[in-house]
C-alpha cells in the first residue's frame, strides 16, 4: 500500500493549477524520481481538469490509480496510490478537503497563479500518516458510509480524456515536463517486464 | 533495464574507451562502503557526458548502460583469460572482474563460482574471515535490494547468498537474522513482487540458526504483509512462522488471525492472497470454533460490498475451501 502524491488543484483552470502538492519518490531511484514527480503532476492536473464538482473518480494506469474527488466551490483533491483500496483513498480525500476548504480562504485560492502558490503543510501529514495499513484502515472504518457506489472507475487514464485525445499527446504537449521527462516516458513504455500474468 | 541494446547504442559501443568503462565501474564495486549501493542502470535519456560511466550521490549510483556493456566485455575477457591460464589474475582483479559481469549478468555462475572460491580459499589459509563475509554480502546485497529488475529475483545471487550466509556459524560470524529479513528480503520482496528466491531465502535464514526475537521476526513481517496485501508471499512466510515453534502461541496465532480480520473488513479486501492466507489459517487447528465464526461473518460481511464477480468468486471460494478442508489432517497451504 503506498501514497506517492497528495495535492489540491483548482480544476476550474485550463489547465488545472497545482495549489499545493507533497510527493513520496523514495520508492523511485535517484536519478530517476524526478521524472516520476513530474509525471504525478501532469498526471494529476489531467485528471482533476476532467472531474466534474462534486464528482469522485479513480482511475487506473499499471499498478498506480489516480484517486479524484472534486468539490462545488472549485478546488479538487488528488492522491496516487498503489494497492491501496479505492474507499480508504477517498475517505483521505473526504478529510483532506474538509480540511483544506475549512482553513484555506477562497480568496487566497482565487489569488493563486503558480504551482504551489497556496500554503498548507498539513498535507505532508497526509502524505505520511496514511501510507500506513493501519491509518488507512481506521479512516476507512470512520468513513463507512462513503458509498463507493458514487465513485466512477475507470480501468485506464485514456478513457477519462477526450474523443480522440491520447495520453501520449498530453505528455508531448505537457509544459510541466522537460524534455528529458518526455524522453524517459518513451523510453520506459518499452521495460521489458517478467512476471507480466501476475 | 531489459539486456536487450537499441541500434544506437550498438553503434556506439563501437566508439569509446572500454577499459576505462570497466575501470571505473569496477573501482566502484569493490571499494569499500559501509552501507548498501543503490545501483540503478541509466539509459540514454540520462544524459551523461562523454567517458562519464557513473554518477553518484552519496549510496546511491548510476551507471550508464553503455558504459557497463562495454565493462562488461572487458571484464569477460579478464576472467577467461585467468581461468585458461593465458594471463593469471590477483584475487583482487578476480575479484573487480566478476563484480562487473554480475552487475551485467546476474544469472553468470562462473562469476559467482570464481569468487566462492577466492573466499574459500582465503578462509582456510586463516585469512580475516569477518571482514572478507561482510564484504561479500554487502556486494550481492546491493545487488538483491537494488531497483534492477533481474538481480532482486536472480536464482544465481540468491544461491550465493545462500552459501554465503552457510559459511557464517562456521566461520564465528554471527547472523543477524532479523536485520538480513528487513533489510534484504523484505527490500527485495518489495522490488520484485511475489519474489520466490527471497522468501525461500528467508525460510532458510530460520533454519540457519536459533533466534531470540522469533516474536519481532513475526509482528516485521505482519507489518510488511500489512504494507503488500496483495503479495502471496508475503502471507505465505507469515503463516510459516505461526506454524514455527518457538514462533509463536495460540495466543499471537489468535491475535494475528483478529488483525486480519479487521484489516480485510474496514479495508474491504478482496486480493486473492489475503484470502488464501485467512482460509489457510481458519482451516488449521490454529484457529478455534469462535474465531472460525467470526471469520465466517466477516466473509459475509464484505462480500455484500463487493462488486465485481472476481471478487465476489475469491471470497465464495474461501468459505468453501473452509468448509471442505477445516480440520482435515496434513492440511497445506494451497496455491503457493
Amino acid at each position: 500500500m503506498k501514497l506517492y502524491y497528495v495535492g489540491v488543484l483548482d480544476n476550474t483552470k485550463q489547465p488545472a493549477l497545482q495549489l499545493c502538492a507533497a510527493h513520496e519518490l523514495s520508492d523511485f531511484s535517484r536519478f530517476t524520481r524526478t521524472e516520476y514527480g513530474n509525471f504525478m503532476t501532469m498526471i494529476s492536473k489531467t485528471v482533476a481538469e476532467r472531474t466534474g464538482a462534486g464528482q469522485r473518480q479513480s482511475v487506473e494506469e499499471q499498478d498506480y490509480v489516480v484517486h479524484c474527488y472534486a468539490r462545488s466551490e472549485g478546488v479538487a483533491g488528488v492522491v496516487i496510490t498503489k494497492d491501496y483500496p479505492h474507499l480508504a483513498a477517498h475517505s483521505v480525500l473526504s478529510k483532506l478537503m474538509d480540511q483544506f476548504l475549512s482553513e484555506v480562504p477562497l480568496a487566497t485560492i482565487q489569488a493563486a497563479t503558480q504551482d504551489g502558490d497556496v500554503s498548507f503543510p498539513a498535507l505532508q501529514n497526509y502524505l505520511n500518516d496514511f501510507q500506513d495499513a493501519n491509518q488507512a484502515s481506521s479512516i476507512a472504518k470512520i468513513q463507512q458510509e462513503l458509498d463507493d457506489t458514487k465513485i466512477v472507475l475507470h480501468k485506464a487514464i485514456d478513457s477519462v480524456l477526450q474523443r480522440g485525445e491520447k495520453l501520449d499527446d498530453l505528455v508531448a504537449k505537457s509544459s510541466d515536463l522537460s524534455s528529458q521527462s518526455k524522453m524517459f516516458y518513451k523510453s520506459a513504455k518499452k521495460q521489458n517486464s517478467c512476471c507480466i500474468l501476475m | 533495464m531489459s539486456r536487450a541494446l537499441d541500434q544506437e547504442t550498438v553503434a556506439s559501443l563501437k566508439k569509446g574507451d572500454p577499459v576505462a568503462a570497466y575501470q571505473t565501474i569496477s573501482n566502484l564495486l569493490v571499494s569499500p562502503y559501509d552501507n548498501l549501493l543503490e545501483i540503478e542502470i541509466l539509459g540514454k535519456t540520462h544524459l551523461l557526458g562523454e567517458g562519464q560511466y557513473v554518477v553518484q550521490d552519496g549510496c546511491a549510483v548510476g551507471i550508464s548502460k553503455l558504459g557497463l556493456v562495454q565493462a562488461f566485455m572487458v571484464a569477460r575477457k579478464q576472467l577467461r583469460d585467468h581461468l585458461d591460464g593465458i594471463t593469471p589474475q590477483t584475487d583482487d582483479e578476480v575479484f573487480a572482474a566478476t563484480a562487473v559481469i554480475l552487475l551485467f549478468d546476474p544469472e553468470y555462475l562462473t562469476a559467482t563460482n570464481s569468487r566462492k572460491r577466492l573466499i574459500q580459499a582465503e578462509i582456510f589459509s586463516g585469512g580475516g574471515a569477518y571482514a572478507r563475509l561482510e564484504k561479500e554480502k554487502r556486494f550481492v546485497d546491493s545487488l538483491l535490494t537494488s531497483r534492477l529488475n533481474r538481480h532482486t529475483k536472480s536464482p544465481t545471487l540468491w544461491s550465493h547468498r545462500r552459501w554465503l550466509l552457510g559459511m557464517f556459524p562456521s566461520s564465528g560470524v554471527p547472523v543477524d537474522m532479523l536485520g538480513d529479513i528487513r533489510d534484504v528480503v523484505f527490500v527485495a520482496g518489495e522490488r520484485h513482487p511475489r519474489n520466490y528466491y527471497a522468501w525461500c531465502h528467508a525460510r532458510f535464514l530460520m533454519g540457519l540458526e536459533r533466534s531470540n526475537n522469533l516474536p519481532d521476526i513475526l509482528a516485521a513481517v505482519q507489518t510488511w504483509c500489512f504494507q503488500h496485501h496483495t503479495d502471496i508471499s508475503g502471507w505465505t512466510f507469515l503463516y510459516y512462522l505461526l506454524n514455527t515453534e518457538g514462533c509463536s502461541g495460540a495466543e499471537t496465532s489468535s491475535s494475528t488471525f483478529t488483525e486480519v480480520l479487521n484489516l480485510v473488513s474496514s479495508l474491504r479486501l478482496a486480493n486473492e492472497s489475503v484470502w488464501v492466507f485467512l482460509r489457510t489459517l481458519a482451516g488449521s487447528r490454529l484457529v478455534g470454533d469462535e474465531q472460525y465464526s467470526q471469520f465466517l461473518a466477516v466473509q459475509a460481511a464484505v462480500l455484500e460490498t463487493l462488486k465485481t464477480p472476481t471478487d465476489q468468486a475469491v471470497l465464495r471460494a474461501a468459505a468453501d475451501w473452509c468448509e471442505t478442508y477445516r480440520h482435515k489432517s496434513g492440511t497445506r497451504l494451497a496455491g503457493v
